[in-house]
């Protein structure tokens, strides 16, 4: 707003230029320019200077958008990573693997006659959300559970009979207070864990099995930032994983069991370890 | 997230013409537009509904454009100007094209915080509140680098070319 018209600051002679002023100050500047000579030739050269900028560069606004700038492109080259928000867009999540399936499918009709029983296992990492720093971590989960989960003779380092001892440990290493939860009443034991090495730090996984002999790993590390999230989810191949950040640590509990299986297991992990 | 491919890539036109605009070389500007889609892609978790998904693009692009040329300090910030085509749309005989050169020569001569204003005020016609956001500076902050800008180019170029030689051109270096 304009309150003094014989006083227009030169702000406002850049907003009128700029069209934006309100109507009536509109009016105040050009009544004001019919009178001030110099602020009008000011003006004058401030519109032929906007004039020529916007000339100049508009020009590049038809220009065709080579194919490495398209977003499509750029997403499906991101890596083996494809990112969905899954827990709102389940639908999608879902389409995304018919369409992989029918395209491997139709590779695989195409090239492959042999035996193909282990291409049809595959499915790249399909994750919500995942930022740059949660991408390695939870990489890193996926890796240590597919080696170790299926090790028969040294699943892991220190026997879960020594759980005083394997907390101690792992807390001490990696700097931060560490809890095996129990998940017992979800029939599941605590078999013991392990020290992992990674990126700037370490980690520690612990690893829990049902009666049935089916396994599920928690992977931990410590979290520089503090901070805390949501549950998130990922998968890859056969294994299914959530995570997130709690304070000092980040979790990620992967297990070759469904999403609907897990998950319940994730959120009672979660609630002993904020406790 | 086709949804949200979709519509980043509805901003790209304009995305385009202000990396253009800010680095002065075609090559730079579409390589400066793709680190900003890619950034954009794998943070779009960080991207709120509260602005438009445009303006966000536009601080990714200006951030990762700062850090650029944060990081190669040592060269010359006109060394741009050797990669400049003076290629407006207009036949080259005709004044106005000198005028426009001139102009496109004077604003490589900006320092970098006048230029991102001027261009994203002028050439994407931002309102002043919305490019105040977009570069995380106060409006008055802004206010005075657009003044100082549009100082700095009616300095630089005669606006009334009386017989426009051609050493008016020179006079920007």
């Amino acid at each position: 707003m304009i309150k003094d018209k014989n006083n227009i600051h030169h702000d406002d002679l850049h907003a009128y230029v700029d069209g934006q002023l309100s109507q009536g100050d509109t009016e105040l500047v050009e009544s004001y320019l019919a009178l001030h000579p110099v602020d009008a030739k000011f003006v004058a050269e401030l519109q032929e200077q906007r004039a020529q900028l916007k000339t100049l560069f508009d020009t590049h606004l038809q220009e065709p958008i080579p194919e490495r700038l398209s977003p499509h492109k750029i997403a499906e080259a991101m890596g083996d990573i494809t990112v969905a928000p899954v827990l709102k867009e389940e639908a999608f999540l879902t389409k995304l693997n018919d369409f992989r399936w029918q395209s491997i499918a139709a590779v695989l009709s195409i090239f492959i006659f042999g035996n193909i029983s282990g291409w049809l296992g595959y499915q790249t990492l399909v994750a919500s959300h995942m930022s740059s720093q949660e991408r390695p971590m939870v990489r890193q989960a996926l890796d240590a559970h597919t080696t170790y989960a299926v090790e028969v003779l040294h699943p892991v380092e220190v026997s879960g009979k020594d759980e005083g001892h394997l907390v101690t440990w792992l807390s001490k290493r990696l700097q931060i207070p560490i809890k095996a939860p129990k998940l017992k009443q979800s029939g599941f034991h605590l078999i013991g864990g392990r020290l992992l090495p990674r990126n700037n730090g370490m980690a520690a996984q612990l690893m829990y099995e049902d009666q049935t002999g089916k396994r599920i790993t928690l992977y931990l590390i410590r979290n520089q930032k503090t901070e805390t999230s949501a549950f998130r989810f990922a998968s890859e191949k056969n294994m299914n994983a959530f995570y997130w950040l709690d304070h000092d640590v980040s979790y990620v509990l992967v297990g070759n069991i469904t999403k609907e299986a897990l998950s319940p297991l994730a959120k009672n992990i979660y609630s002993q370890m904020a406790s | 997230m086709t949804q949200f491919l979709d519509e980043i890539e509805a901003c790209i036109p304009a995305l385009r013409r202000y990396a253009r605009a800010l680095t002065g070389s075609a090559d730079q500007a579409d390589d400066l537009v793709q680190d900003c889609l890619e950034r954009a892609i794998r943070k779009r978790h960080l991207w709120s509904p509260t602005g438009t998904l445009q303006n966000w693009l536009f601080t990714i692009l200006i951030n990762i454009y700062r850090n650029q040329l944060r990081s190669i300090k040592s060269r010359p910030s006109l060394s741009s100007l050797d990669d400049m085509t003076i290629e407006p749309a207009v036949a080259a005989s005709q004044p106005s094209s000198v005028a426009l050169a001139e102009t496109q020569r004077a604003l490589a001569t900006l320092p970098l915080d006048q230029r991102e204003v001027l261009l994203l005020v002028t050439v994407e016609g931002m309102a002043y509140k919305e490019a105040a956001q977009v570069l995380g500076i106060p409006i008055g902050t802004l206010m005075s680098r657009l003044g100082r800008g549009r100082e700095r180019l009616r300095k630089l170029i005669d606006y009334e070319p009386k017989n426009s030689e051609p050493t008016s051109l020179r006079r920007v270096k």
